[in-house]
């Protein structure tokens, strides 16, 4: 790989060691200056790489038009993955791109289709395109230039609502259609969950309700019903196995502790301040007898995405009283059969811990690490305060966030590290890179999206554990685990060789990576691209939170110019665009090809240079 | 590379002077501070068991396993399939790895590690172990971290230099160890295939704005500094060394992971702490295979991680490398006595740690935890030893730090255990006359001790009388010998009979003895 070393081998180097800053500024809404540094700042935390045509409309449009915009494109719900394997030769696949399906075909959704009923081989190949269709289409989703909130929440409350290693395309649509509703026709209850047992009197609209419908600005209190009767989390957390006979706590425990109201400090024997060891056997009780059907439990061959995989089995449930201890508000909850979770988390989030709980990790997610007493009282509180009085709808909050004086204090400006997505798509996405509507070549590029990222420590469907990735809980150091001596090099390696070409190693693993980077879309796009001083500037403003130094601007020119004098730029860049406003069929014109090769050797070294700065990695 | 041989203080005191060509008053005002062995060439390797392992059913006491059989009755294996170890207890059929390594005598086994006011969140939990907070506090600093924050208060300012050119700590397939946060950053660095660590071209730098933008661009750097300027000594030690053993299996990330320390330890690097994990051991569900309750999910991870430990023993042994390497597993918690219905086990209490090397004393220390059949689902084995306390000696045993300061590190009431022997470090240049003798008599004892040792230098000496729960019962406390013979009496009239362990500690010498008490 054509990559320059520093020669120094040891270096001394200067780090002084600082309190983490409180960052301040109410949670007010902010009137102040609306720049690109403000537009970027806002569009870097709530998307991910945002392209300088959405830094530029944000700008024209200002703050209100584009938190409205940012909101209401997160409503929209999810488009559906497709198969995006051809279907046979005629379409100009070869072997590994060609997996025959009976029930679906090239470009059409899957959900709605089973995995097969033929062959054992062909059933694998099925499932693995399928659930490779929705690693890719995450990341595909990410990667449309839309100021939209969606994908940044959908991540949010993957992270959130941690379910790992399901591997069932059936089971990961259906959790993420817990979270964010699929352009998919809504579920009825038969469809949600099979009610074995004749129970007299039951309501199961309510249900419905809970799984229909969900966006990740809606409600807290609804995803976190929905996913308490999800199969990916009744499989990941051992509810399924939780009955009156023999009680499995684990998710009871998580429910507490992560999901909902947190863990508060220990005050006593058991008792975290916030719940006790006692509430957690009595919400083991509580969450008894949810189980997959006996389809499931025969195999996903033959079911659909759309087929009941959950089933309330009655006999299962625990139907004795249960006590909450002080901590949840002493209520005692008595038999409700297959609405008494319902209940439960009703009782949970009545308890105004869960709305502060959630808004802290919200902060956490979109503006920094650290929450000293006063971001506390200044920004969580009022957060929680709207989160309380909308009754858990989410945007309220989030929308005063992302639109308060806190958030565009120059403090809070570029002070995040990028999770390993951010910095992946801020390299590609922020840099042009534009999908084709080719199906098979999108879904492609997608999934190796969705592998650098998740060899770099952010694997979707795959965390280490339960609490979601440690960069968002761990402290001292939180956003700067993503970093380090092994991680950081990986990253640079890959943004090189997606800028230059060539192979990157990534967590011991070699990928071949293509310039997929189309760098010479930034010789129009940028102002001022005559001076190549200019240019620079320009370039590294929308890269870098701060932009670059006047010493660091002259070390990038170095590599763009290869040491020549700046007129060499200005000749080379005016003579490009005198053959294309000039020169008829100038594409094919040998000169021309010879310049713009030359200009755009040029530019990939320079640009893989700006993303191995440490300045690329914060935003 | 050649390796720096140091037994006593005083070679210690004065070859890295001539390496290194660093002041004396540098190094003795070092010294002076925290009394570290800096130039000691002792290895700790610690294996983190992610998830929370199940003592239970890693570790079988004979005498308990009917009533385990009982509260255990969906998960428990046969008792014929066990491993015997000592006639009394036997390990999970399969860690036959580990019971290599038990039979070479290179194994101990510590019953019953916790911690007071058990917080059985994995985070949490995790967390206290990795700082060696108590339960309710929350400290910022990991456990070796503040041990290294002892003699380098700037770092990671100026670090590497040419005195300490190696990394401090390292963790090996990714991530970095909170073990090893210290005041101004983590003295870990995160590797994955040291014959090719990554270097970047950081470009050219400017003065960080003084905001918090500017804090975290100063991270990045030095992340990126700290990658390019380990990165030579790393790729170095790598391609120097070698791997003896043919046990490490390929398809076995610990295994692997513990080769690549075996690796860079063989070459030469002087790396001090090593952080190697494994995952899974979260195991509410499926521990075991029903229909074969000796395989699982559960036996695999045994399996690896007993088949790496062996693989690294004998890899060490076979490179004579094996006297400067401890190694330590800990998780952050054992599991309930009580099996659930989904042939798993839920978040627990106390469970035994494994401490393996050449330096160990084999067997085990503690009692084995009683089963009661009618032991309540949520009750955990119960706490006999603080996990600060198997810190606090190896920092004392293993890299000679004064009991004061490990206080400091730690906590006050930390208890000294008999966990390892006199284990001479390698060296070419070796002087035997530094080897502590000591003998004790008469054995079996009854109203008084007799114990006899020789110094070739004055020394603060410590004897300590521990008995089978690793409860100090007698001690005769630290006091200035003057070189020659010695010949002390301990009182022992009012104790009980039982197994006792009589250690004898000098500055950078110990000597611990197995004795019987009769009456």
């Amino acid at each position: 790989m054509a990559k320059k070393m520093t020669s120094e081998k040891s270096r001394a180097h200067v780090l002084q060691e600082r309190e983490p800053i409180a960052i301040p500024g109410e949670a007010t809404p902010y009137a102040g200056e609306w720049t690109v540094k403000q537009a970027a700042h806002l569009l870097r935390r709530s998307t991910f790489g945002p392209t300088k045509a959405m830094v530029d409309r944000a700008v024209d449009q200002g703050l209100e038009a584009t938190l409205d915009e940012l909101m209401s494109n997160g409503k929209r719900p999810m488009p559906q993955p497709v198969k995006w394997t051809y279907d046979n030769e005629r379409q100009g696949g070869d072997r590994t791109s060609i997996v025959e399906d009976p029930f679906v075909s090239y470009g059409e959704p899957w959900i709605e289709s089973p995995l097969g009923r033929e062959g054992r081989n062909l059933n694998q190949q099925v499932q693995r395109y399928k659930e490779n269709s929705i690693y890719a289409h995450l990341f595909l989703q990410m990667h449309q230039g839309e100021i939209s909130i969606r994908e940044k929440l959908l991540i949010f409350w993957h992270n959130h609502f941690v379910v790992s290693n399901i591997r069932f395309p059936e089971l990961m649509y259906r959790y993420l259609h817990s979270i964010h509703n699929f352009d998919l026709s809504e579920l009825s209850t038969d469809q949600i969950i099979n009610v074995v047992e004749n129970l007299p009197g039951a309501d199961h609209s309510t249900i419905e309700d809970f799984i229909n419908g969900n966006t990740v600005l809606g409600n807290f209190k609804n995803i976190t019903k929905a996913i308490t009767i999800d199969l990916s989390m009744l499989l990941y957390l051992n509810g399924n196995e939780n009955s009156s006979q023999a009680p499995n706590e684990n998710y009871a425990r998580e429910l507490l502790e992560l999901f909902t109201i947190g863990k508060g400090n220990l005050a006593g024997p058991g008792d975290y301040t916030t719940y006790t060891e006692d509430d957690i056997i009595q919400l083991s009780k509580i969450l008894t007898g949810w189980s997959q059907t006996s389809a499931v439990r025969g195999g996903l061959l033959n079911l659909i995405g759309t087929d009941p995989l959950v089933e309330y089995y009655s006999f299962r449930h625990d139907k004795s009283t249960k006590q909450l201890s002080n901590r949840l508000g002493s209520v005692a909850i008595s038999n409700e059969e297959h609405m008494e979770f319902s209940t439960l988390i009703d009782r949970i989030f009545d308890q105004d811990e869960v709305a502060r709980n959630i808004c802290r990790e919200l902060y956490r997610y979109f503006v920094y690490y650290h929450i000293p007493p006063e971001v506390e009282q200044n920004v969580i509180e009022p957060m929680a305060q709207q989160m309380i009085a909308d009754d858990y709808e989410v945007e309220g909050a989030v929308r005063l966030l992302l639109g308060s004086d806190h958030f565009y204090s120059e403090e809070a400006i570029g002070c995040m590290i990028k999770n390993p997505a951010d910095y992946l798509l801020s390299i590609t996405h922020g840099m042009n890179v534009e999908l084709n509507n080719d199906i098979y070549g999108d879904y492609y590029y997608g999934l190796i999206l969705n592998q650098l990222c998740g060899l770099s420590g952010m694997q979707v469907f795959d965390h280490a554990d339960v609490a979601g990735w440690k960069a968002y809980y761990q402290s001292p150091q939180y956003y700067r685990i993503w970093l380090n001596s092994a991680t950081l090099p990986d990253r640079t390696d890959f943004a090189v060789a997606l800028t230059m070409g060539g192979a990157a190693n990534i967590a011991g693993n070699r990928l071949q990576l293509d310039p997929v980077i189309p760098v010479m879309s930034f010789l129009s796009q940028i102002e001022n691209g005559l001076d190549p001083n200019d240019f620079i500037h320009s370039l590294a403003n929308l890269l870098f939170p701060y932009g670059v130094t006047e010493e660091q601007k002259d070390y990038l020119k170095s590599i763009l110019l290869d040491n020549q004098p700046d007129f060499v730029w200005t000749e080379a860049y005016s003579d490009y665009f005198d053959y294309v406003e000039n020169v008829p069929d100038y594409e094919n014109n040998r000169d021309f090809i010879a310049l713009s090769n030359a200009i755009q050797g040029q530019l990939r070294e320079m640009i893989a240079a700006m993303f191995e700065m440490p300045e690329a990695q914060l935003m | 590379m050649k390796r720096r041989d140091f037994l006593g203080t005083g070679a210690a005191l004065s070859l890295p002077l001539m390496l290194n060509g660093f002041g004396m008053g540098v190094l003795s005002s070092k010294r002076m501070q925290s009394m570290i062995d800096e130039d000691s060439d002792r290895i700790l390797v610690l294996v983190q068991l992610n998830g929370g392992n199940d003592g239970l059913n890693t570790v079988f006491s004979y005498d308990q396993f009917a009533n385990l059989a009982n509260v255990r009755s969906n998960i428990i294996l046969p008792e014929s399939s066990l491993l015997d170890l000592d006639g009394e207890r036997g390990l999970h059929p399969a860690m036959t790895g580990i019971k290599e390594v038990w039979d070479n005598g290179y194994l101990g086994v510590i019953q019953g590690v916790a911690y007071p006011n058990q917080n059985r969140s994995h985070f949490r939990s995790m967390d206290i172990w990795n700082t060696a907070s108590e339960a309710d506090e929350y400290r910022q600093t990991g456990w070796l971290g503040r041990y290294f924050d002892l003699d380098h208060q700037g770092y990671p300012e100026g670090y590497p230099n040419a005195q300490y050119p190696d990394p401090f700590a390292i963790t090996v397939g990714g991530g970095i160890s909170e073990t090893c946060q210290g005041s101004g950053g983590s003295y870990c660095l995160s590797i994955i295939d040291p014959l090719n660590p990554g270097r970047i071209n950081i470009g050219q730098e400017s003065t960080a704005p003084d905001n918090c933008y500017g804090n975290e661009l100063e991270y990045v750097r030095s992340v990126a500094a700290q990658a390019n300027s380990y990165a030579d000594i790393l790729q170095d030690s790598a391609e120097g060394g070698t791997n003896l053993s043919d046990k490490y299996e390929d398809n076995n990330p610990i295994s692997q992971k513990l080769k690549t320390v075996a690796k860079l330890i063989s070459g030469g690097l002087q790396t001090k702490v090593y952080v190697v994990s494994i995952g899974g051991f979260d195991l509410h569900s499926a521990q075991v295979d029903p229909i074969n309750t000796q395989g699982g999910r559960h036996a695999e991870l045994l399996g690896q991680l007993s088949n790496a430990i062996c693989a690294f023993q004998d890899d060490l042994v076979k490179q004579g490398l094996d006297k400067r390497v401890l190694g330590m597993t800990y998780s952050e918690f054992g599991r309930q006595i009580r099996s659930n219905a989904s042939d798993g086990t839920d978040h627990g209490t106390a469970a035994p740690m494994f401490l393996f090397g050449s330096c160990v004393n084999g067997g085990f220390l503690g009692e084995d935890p009683e089963i009661d059949t009618q032991v309540e689902q949520q009750e955990g084995v119960a706490m006999q030893y603080d996990f600060r306390s198997i810190y606090g000696t190896i920092f004392m045993d293993w890299f000679q730090v004064e009991e004061d300061t490990v206080k400091e590190i730690l906590f006050d009431d930390f208890q000294y255990l008999p966990l390892l022997h006199d284990c001479k470090l390698v060296s070419n240049e070796e002087d035997p006359e530094l080897v502590m003798e000591v003998k004790s008599f008469p054995n079996p004892f009854s109203n008084y001790l007799q114990v006899q040792f020789t110094l070739q230098e004055s020394d603060q000496m410590h004897l300590g009388l521990f008995n089978a729960l690793g409860a100090e019962v007698k001690a005769l406390s630290r006091q200035s010998l003057a070189a020659g013979n010695h010949q002390l009496q301990i009182e022992t009239r009012d104790l009980p009979a039982g197994n006792y362990f009589l250690r004898v500690s000098g500055k950078t010498r110990q000597k611990t003895l197995k004795l019987v008490k009769i009456l």
